[in-house]
C-alpha cells in the first residue's frame, strides 16, 4: 500500500546523487532540448546512451529498470506501432492492408527515445535530488530574474510543496473512492451522468481537504517563521566538485554535437 | 444463522514484491445478528484492513467472508454495500453535496429508492443522530462543525437501513460530549433496528460500555475473540499492549502482578471499586 | 515582564457572516518559563485562538500579547516571537513540508538565515531527542501518525524553542502513539527545561501536568492544579470534565468510610499507595 512511488527521493551514495542539483538540473534541461530537437537525431542517441549509462551507474537492477518502464509500456508500444505504420513512405513490410515504411520505423524509434528521454531524465533528477537540493538549485539557476521582480524563491519552495503532498492526496483520493464506494457510488455505471456524479464524489471532498491542508500548511510554515526571503545560506550550501565539471563537460559537447 | 462469518481469512498486500505484508492472518470469527462486537488493536495491525473485507473493498487473498449464509465473493458481490454499510475513519470528508437532505439521500438514491421514501428515512436518520430536520436538512455540510459533520456522516449510513454496519474509529478527534453523541446514536441504531454492529476503535473505555462482545487483533492476527472477561485478560497479557487498558483494569492487573489477591476477572469501574475496598479490608479507614 | 508569556485583557473577536462571535472575552494568564501547563475545553471553547495568539499567528481584536516582554504586534519582534514560541497542530500530516525527515528539520533553521554547520549540528540534536535519528534520511510520508507527530515537534526543536505550544496533538494517534508523545513532552520539559501548554481533549495526557487551565465559552473558568480540579465536585460541575479513574476510585473509597488524603491521579501512585497501605 505504501510502495514507493514513481518520482520519489532513494537514498544513495551513487555518481549521480553526488553531483550538484545544479548540475543535474541543467543537464536534465539540455537533455530534453537537444533531444527534441527536429533534425539533429545523433544528439538524441548520445543523450539514450548517456541516460543508460546513469541508470547503470546509479546502482539500478534491471528487474527495477523493467519496473520503471512498466508504467508507461502501452505508450511506448501504442506510439512506435502508430507511428511505423500511417507514416507513408519506402515500404519494408507489407501485410495485406498494413505497411510498414522505413520513414515510419525512423520516427516510431525517435519517438520512442524522446519519450525514454524525458521519462528518464525526470525519474533519475527526483530520485537523486532531495525536493530542498531541487529548490536550492532552482533558486540558484533563476536567481537574476528575482531582479526583474519575479519570486523565483516562492516559485521553489511551491515546487518543494507540492512534491510533499502528491503522494498525500494520492492516498486521500484511495479512501474517499471506497468511502463513496460503500455508499454505492457507481463507478462502473454505464449511465454517463451516473459516472460523472460518482467521480464527483471523490474530487469535491478531495478538493476541499486540499484546500483545508493549504491553509494548515500556511500557518505551519508561518509559525516556522517562513516569510518568503531569498535563502542565501540554501544557495551558498550547493557546491560543484570534480565530477561536477565533469558532467558539465559532457552537456557542453552534447551542445556542440547538436549545434555542429 | 450467524450475519458475519469469517473463515481462515487472510490477506496479503502487494503479494510477490518488496511491500509483501500479510495484513490478516488467518482470521476466523462469527458475528450474530444483533450483536454489537468491539474490535480493538492499535494503528496498522490490520482492523481496517479487516473492515474493507465486510463489504467487499478489497477480496481475501485466501479464506472467506460469508454474509447471511452467502459468500461475499459470489453472486451477492455488487450488491453487499446495501446489506453491509462502512462508515471509515474521518467520514466527515466524505461529504460533497450542496445539502445535508442531498448527502443523506445519495446513498439511497444508488439503492433506487425514490419519492417520499427518501424523505422518510432522511428525517429518520437525522432524529436518530440528534439532529433537527428542520433545521439541518437544507444546510450546506461543508460549512457545518466538524462534529457535526461526523454525525451527518453517521446519518449517511443510517438512513441506508442496513443489516450490518461497521465503523472505523468513529469517536477519532472529537471532544468528549461529541464522542458520546456518536456512541449514543450507535447504541440506539443497534436497539431499535437490531442492526448488527462491528466498531473498530483504539479506545477500550468506549467499547467496555457499549459492546456485547470484544475481538483483540494484533500484527493480523486474532488474539482473542469473545467474552469481554476472557479478552481483556488476554490483552493484559501480551505485555506491550496493556496502555490500551482503562486505567482501573490497569489497576488491578499490577496490583495482581506484584503479589495481591485481587479478581482480575471484571470489566466495570464499580467492580474495580469492590476490589479495591475488599484489598484494603479496615486498613486506612 | 520578561521570562513568560502573558497575556493582558486579551479579546478575539470574528466576523462570521456579519455576526460578530467572541472567541475570547476578557483573558488575563501568565505563563512562566518551565511549567507543563494543560488546557481543556470543548470545542468551541475558544483553545485553538488562544494557542495562535500565544506566537502571533493572531492578534488580538483588545488588550496585548507579551513574550518575553515582547509584544506580538511588535512586526520587529516576529521571528524572533516565533523561534521563541514553537507551534504543533493536530493533525500531523498537515504541518510537515518536505519529502525528507531531515530537510523537515532543517526548515525552520534555514528561515532564520542560520549558517549551514550550525543547522547540521541542531538537525542532530533535535533527531537525537525525538528518537528519529535512524529515520534521519526517510521518506517523511512513509512515517507513522505518532512519528509524525515526533517529527514536527523535532522541526520545532531546531529553532531552540522556550515554550510549545500544542494545540490537540494526540487527537489523531493511537494509544501507544499518544503515551509514547506525551513521555517526550514530559523529557522536554523536565530535562530540556522546554515550557509545554499541551492543548487537548483527553485527561489522561495531562494528569501530570503541574497546571490545569479550563475553557468554557472563550473565558478561563478553571485555574488550578490537576488534583484540586478533578477532586472537588464543584470544580467538576464548573467544567462539565469526568474526573479520571484515580480520582472516582479515591472519592469512592472515601465514601465508603475510607480515609484517602494523598493527592493520587495515576495508576501508578495508586498502585504505590496501595502497596504502602498493606504493608
Amino acid at each position: 500500500m505504501n510502495g514507493l512511488k514513481i518520482g520519489q527521493y532513494v537514498r544513495g551514495n551513487s555518481f549521480l546523487h553526488k553531483l550538484d542539483p545544479r548540475t543535474k538540473l541543467l543537464g536534465c534541461f539540455v537533455m530534453i532540448i537537444t533531444s527534441l530537437l527536429k533534425n539533429n537525431t545523433s544528439a538524441l542517441y548520445i543523450n539514450v546512451v548517456l541516460l543508460l549509462l546513469c541508470i547503470l551507474l546509479c546502482g539500478i537492477k534491471f528487474k527495477q529498470f523493467v519496473k520503471m518502464v512498466r508504467p508507461i509500456r502501452y505508450m511506448l508500444l501504442l506510439t512506435f506501432i502508430f507511428q511505423s505504420i500511417f507514416i507513408s513512405g519506402e515500404k519494408l513490410i507489407d501485410l495485406w492492408v498494413i505497411s510498414v515504411s522505413r520513414e515510419g520505423l525512423h520516427i516510431g524509434i525517435v519517438t520512442i527515445a524522446r519519450i525514454f528521454v524525458l521519462y528518464f531524465c525526470s525519474i533519475l533528477l527526483t530520485r537523486t535530488t532531495t525536493p530542498a537540493q531541487l529548490t536550492a538549485a532552482i533558486e540558484a539557476l533563476l536567481f537574476p530574474m528575482v531582479r526583474i521582480g519575479i519570486p523565483i524563491n516562492k516559485f521553489a519552495t511551491l515546487i518543494n510543496v507540492s512534491l510533499r503532498f502528491i503522494p498525500v492526496i494520492i492516498e486521500e483520493a484511495e479512501t474517499i473512492t471506497c468511502a463513496q464506494k460503500a455508499r454505492g457510488a457507481p463507478f462502473n455505471s454505464k449511465s454517463l451522468i451516473k459516472k460523472f456524479k460518482a467521480i464527483f464524489s471523490v474530487l469535491i471532498p478531495v478538493l476541499a481537504s486540499s484546500l483545508q491542508r493549504a491553509a494548515d500548511i500556511a500557518i505551519a510554515m508561518e509559525s516556522r517563521c517562513y516569510t518568503g526571503e531569498i535563502n542565501h545560506n540554501r544557495i551558498k550550501g550547493l557546491s560543484f566538485g570534480k565530477s561536477d565539471i565533469i558532467a558539465l563537460g559532457l552537456i557542453s559537447t552534447s551542445i556542440v554535437i547538436v549545434l555542429v | 444463522m450467524p450475519a458475519i462469518e469469517l473463515r481462515n481469512l487472510t490477506y496479503i498486500y502487494c503479494p510477490g514484491t518488496h511491500y509483501e505484508k500479510k495484513a490478516l492472518d488467518d482470521i476466523s470469527m462469527e458475528v450474530n445478528v444483533g450483536e454489537f462486537i468491539g474490535i480493538i488493536g492499535s494503528n496498522g495491525s490490520g482492523k481496517s484492513t479487516l473492515i474493507k473485507h465486510l463489504n467487499g473493498l478489497l477480496q481475501p487473498t485466501s479464506g472467506k467472508v460469508v454474509v447471511f449464509g452467502k459468500d461475499a465473493a459470489g453472486q451477492i458481490k455488487d450488491e453487499l454495500w446495501k446489506y453491509v454499510s462502512v462508515l471509515f475513519q474521518f467520514p466527515e470528508q466524505q461529504l460533497f453535496e450542496e445539502t445535508v437532505y442531498d448527502e443523506i439521500a445519495y446513498g439511497l438514491r444508488n439503492m433506487d429508492i425514490t419519492g417520499d421514501a427518501i424523505e422518510v428515512r432522511v428525517k429518520d436518520a437525522l432524529e436518530k443522530v440528534g439532529l433537527n430536520f428542520d433545521e439541518f436538512a437544507q444546510y450546506p455540510p461543508l460549512a457545518l462543525s466538524g462534529g457535526i459533520r461526523r454525525r451527518i456522516a453517521l446519518a449517511c449510513a443510517f438512513a441506508m437501513e442496513p443489516k450490518i454496519l461497521a465503523l472505523d474509529e468513529p469517536t477519532a478527534g472529537l471532544d468528549s460530549s461529541g464522542a458520546k453523541q456518536v456512541l449514543c446514536s450507535i447504541k440506539k441504531i443497534q436497539k431499535e433496528k437490531n442492526t448488527t454492529i462491528i466498531m473498530v476503535s483504539h479506545s477500550l473505555d468506549e467499547l467496555l460500555l457499549l459492546a456485547d462482545k470484544l475481538a483483540f487483533i494484533d500484527k493480523g492476527k486474532l488474539i482473542a475473540f469473545g467474552d469481554r472477561r476472557q479478552v481483556l485478560k488476554l490483552i493484559y497479557e501480551n505485555a506491550e499492549n496493556h496502555i490500551v487498558l482503562p486505567d482501573y483494569m490497569r489497576l488491578l492487573f499490577e496490583l495482581k502482578k506484584i503479589g495481591n489477591d485481587v479478581n482480575i476477572e471484571i470489566v466495570k469501574y464499580e467492580e474495580a471499586e469492590d476490589e479495591i475496598a475488599n484489598l484494603l479490608g479496615e486498613t486506612s479507614k | 515582564m520578561a521570562d513568560a508569556i502573558e497575556l493582558v485583557n486579551v479579546q478575539k473577536q470574528y466576523k462570521v457572516n456579519n455576526h460578530l462571535t467572541h472567541a475570547l472575552k476578557d483573558v488575563n494568564l501568565t505563563i512562566p518559563k518551565g511549567q507543563f501547563i494543560g488546557i481543556l475545553g470543548e470545542n468551541g471553547s475558544g483553545k485553538t485562538t488562544l494557542a495562535r495568539l500565544f506566537n502571533g499567528l493572531i492578534l488580538p481584536t483588545k488588550g496585548n500579547v507579551y513574550v518575553d516582554g515582547m509584544d506580538t504586534f511588535d512586526k520587529r519582534f516576529i521571528k524572533k516571537i516565533r523561534s521563541r514560541v514553537g507551534m504543533i497542530f493536530q493533525n500531523p500530516e498537515n504541518q510537515i513540508i518536505s519529502s525528507i525527515v531531515e530537510e523537515e528539520l532543517a526548515f525552520g533553521p534555514q528561515n532564520l538565515n542560520l549558517p549551514i554547520e550550525e543547522i547540521d549540528k541542531r538537525v542532530d540534536k533535535a533527531l537525537n531527542i525525538m528518537g528519529l535519528t535512524a529515520l534521519r534520511f526517510h521518506a517523511t510520508n512513509l512515517l507513522s501518525g505518532g512519528q509524525k507527530q515526533r517529527l514536527a515537534i523535532a522541526s520545532i526543536l531546531t529553532m531552540k524553542p522556550q515554550y510549545l505550544i500544542l494545540d490537540e496533538p494526540t487527537s489523531m494517534l493511537d494509544q501507544s502513539g499518544r503515551y509514547e508523545l506525551i513521555n517526550y513532552l514530559k523529557k522536554l520539559n523536565k530535562q530540556h527545561n522546554i515550557t509545554i501548554v499541551l492543548i487537548t481533549h483527553n485527561i489522561k495526557d495531562i494528569l501530570s501536568a503541574d497546571r490545569l487551565i479550563v475553557l468554557k465559552k472563550g473565558a478561563v473558568v478553571l485555574d488550578s492544579t490537576p488534583w484540586k480540579i478533578f477532586s472537588s465536585p464543584e470544580n467538576l460541575e464548573i467544567s462539565g470534565l469526568n474526573p479520571p479513574d484515580m480520582v472516582k476510585l479515591v472519592n469512592g473509597l472515601n465514601k465508603r468510610g475510607y480515609k484517602l488524603k494523598d493527592e493520587i491521579l495515576t495508576t501508578e501512585q495508586m498502585v504505590e499507595f496501595i502497596c504502602r497501605q498493606l504493608n
